[in-house]
């Protein structure tokens, strides 16, 4: 199977905790920041 | 034709192809929970194998909810204005913490469990699944909320433009008297929903190879929560119904065919066929009493029947009767599968019962179907009103034009037949492709190297994992 999810290599090289959380920070901030994206281009179009 | 009768087709439409996708993702959010926590407890790869089948599944699933649902938004103002203005200030807060639970919990930590694993670690990744499946029951918290109050409108006030408007606490709002068993009712129907649309997978892939170690696993899962959660759907439907006769008894008169009042007691209609225009049900096959004892407890309970109501206040029965008994038909299949896979457990035969998994794949899509006619019925059994008692559909929609609606429903369905085919297929793809039995086995286990040892190596093909 491929594709992502749980994948070997990560749990054996798991880093500092400080690093861990700040790319769940990012990674977390990327992803609403994408949709917002998203919702702010509907907004504008529909404002047009 | 009329075009209210257009707007409404055009909603119901669009809110049943939605809601497909939130009862399915609802429920895997949830499954994906469990797996990963079996996973990380118990360290079998099986576990993380399933974990990332259905992982991309549910990715692609949020993601067709999400757009599907955005069309209802624009509905409420383009079909329902006046309906907008009126309950906005009641419904639009509560629809809001909706969308921010889906930004902030739901899409924000699903880009985790998508792409962060290499980088968070086990546990972090752990925690973002914790909060997706949070955060979409929360999300359903809040739209069952919004739903249950124009089901039963509670701690409300009219200001002087004539709009709702809450009247001091919210909370009467928010835990209006229906909201607590349609929030149990639905959260349960997603989870069953998931259970057999996961258990018709297994046993769909069973049927081409019965020693596939994740379609056994999955398997088992799926037909233990059929086997557990459909009775207990069937008693909170009840429930439900009971709360239901206390609030809305014109919808429950609808449902059972009981267009006459029954002082002595209720019959249970079986089937028959319900005409409006004569206020009478035709050819009905039923049994004395079985009415109130259901809904009453007391087989001689007196109990009301439409004609009690005006005429323009009774919902279209025939819809809701039929649509009725299309979910309790369901659940009852339901329950029976449940049975049948714990017969061929009791005798070891479960992933060796051809039957059983022939019956599996054709109860696969039976959930979606049910929580359709289940909405259907609620829905429809609301009528004529949007919020109940209160404000009249009649009342609530904007200036409509009936060509104007007539051309926008038909480019709705040749839009989302288009799109949402192409996603429906693609999932089914996904779907037809087996879990891969020789993944490796995750790392950290801690009774062997990192990586190295193969799955099946302390997975045994025929071992029954979750049984």
């Amino acid at each position: 199977m491929t594709g992502a999810g749980p994948e070997p290599e990560a749990a054996s090289t798991p880093g500092p905790l400080w690093k861990r959380i700040a790319w769940m920070a990012a990674i977390w901030g990327a992803s609403v920041l994408a949709l917002g994206v998203v919702a702010g281009i509907l907004r504008l179009w529909l404002h047009a | 034709m009329d075009a209210v009768i257009l707007a409404r087709a055009q909603f119901a439409f669009t809110v049943s192809f939605h809601f497909i996708f939130p009862s399915f993702s609802i429920g895997l959010a949830s499954y994906l929970f469990v797996l990963e926590a079996l996973w990380l407890k118990t360290g079998r790869g099986v576990y993380a194998n399933l974990y990332r089948y259905w992982l991309k599944i549910f990715a692609v699933v949020f993601g067709m909810g999400v757009v599907s649902g955005l069309v209802m938004s624009y509905e409420f103002g383009t079909n329902w204005s006046v309906f907008s203005a009126k309950a906005g200030p009641v419904v639009g807060p509560l629809m809001a913490y909706e969308v921010l639970t889906a930004f902030f919990l739901e899409a924000g930590f699903l880009g985790v469990m998508l792409f962060g694993i290499r980088k968070v670690g086990k546990e972090l990744h752990f925690l973002a699944t914790c909060m997706v499946a949070l955060g979409t029951l929360i999300s359903a918290t809040w739209i069952i909320s919004v739903n249950s109050w124009m089901q039963t409108p509670a701690g409300f006030a009219i200001n002087a433009k004539g709009q709702f408007v809450p009247a001091g606490s919210w909370l009467p709002i928010i835990f209006n008297p229906s909201f607590p068993f349609r929030l149990v009712h639905t959260v349960i129907a997603s989870y069953l929903t998931t259970s057999l649309a996961v258990g018709g997978v297994a046993a769909y892939h069973l049927l081409r190879d019965r020693t596939n170690l994740g379609a056994r696993t999955m398997f088992s899962m799926a037909m233990w929560m059929a086997a557990i959660v459909a009775p207990i759907q069937i008693l909170a439907g009840d429930a439900h119904g009971l709360n239901t006769l206390e609030h809305q008894p014109a919808k429950v008169l609808a449902m059972e065919g009981d267009f006459e009042p029954s002082p002595t007691g209720a019959p249970l209609v079986l089937f028959g066929l319900p005409d409006d225009g004569a206020a009478r049900l035709r050819y009905a096959v039923e049994i004395p009493h079985a009415g109130s004892l259901i809904l009453k407890h007391d087989p001689n309970a007196p109990l009301p029947g439409l004609k009690d109501f005006p005429k323009d206040r009774r919902p279209p029965s025939a819809i809701v009767f039929w649509s009725f008994r299309i979910m309790v038909g369901l659940g009852v299949a339901m329950l029976g599968l449940g049975v049948f896979s714990l017969v061929a457990r009791a005798r070891g035969r479960l992933y060796d019962a051809p039957w059983l998994h022939r019956a599996a794949v054709a109860m696969g899509p039976a959930g979606f179907v049910a929580v359709i006619a289940g909405w259907v019925t609620t829905e429809v059994g609301r009528q004529p009103y949007t919020v109940y008692g209160q404000l009249l559909t009649a009342q609530s929609h904007s200036p409509l034009a009936a060509p104007a609606l007539a051309a926008s429903l038909l480019a709705f369905a040749v839009v989302y037949f288009l799109v949402f085919g192409a996603g429906v297929l693609y999932l089914l793809r996904l779907m037809s492709r087996p879990p891969a039995p020789h993944e490796a086995e995750p790392a950290h286990t801690p009774d062997r190297a990192a990586g190295i040892t193969p799955a099946p190596a302390v997975d045994p093909p025929l071992a029954s994992p979750a049984a």
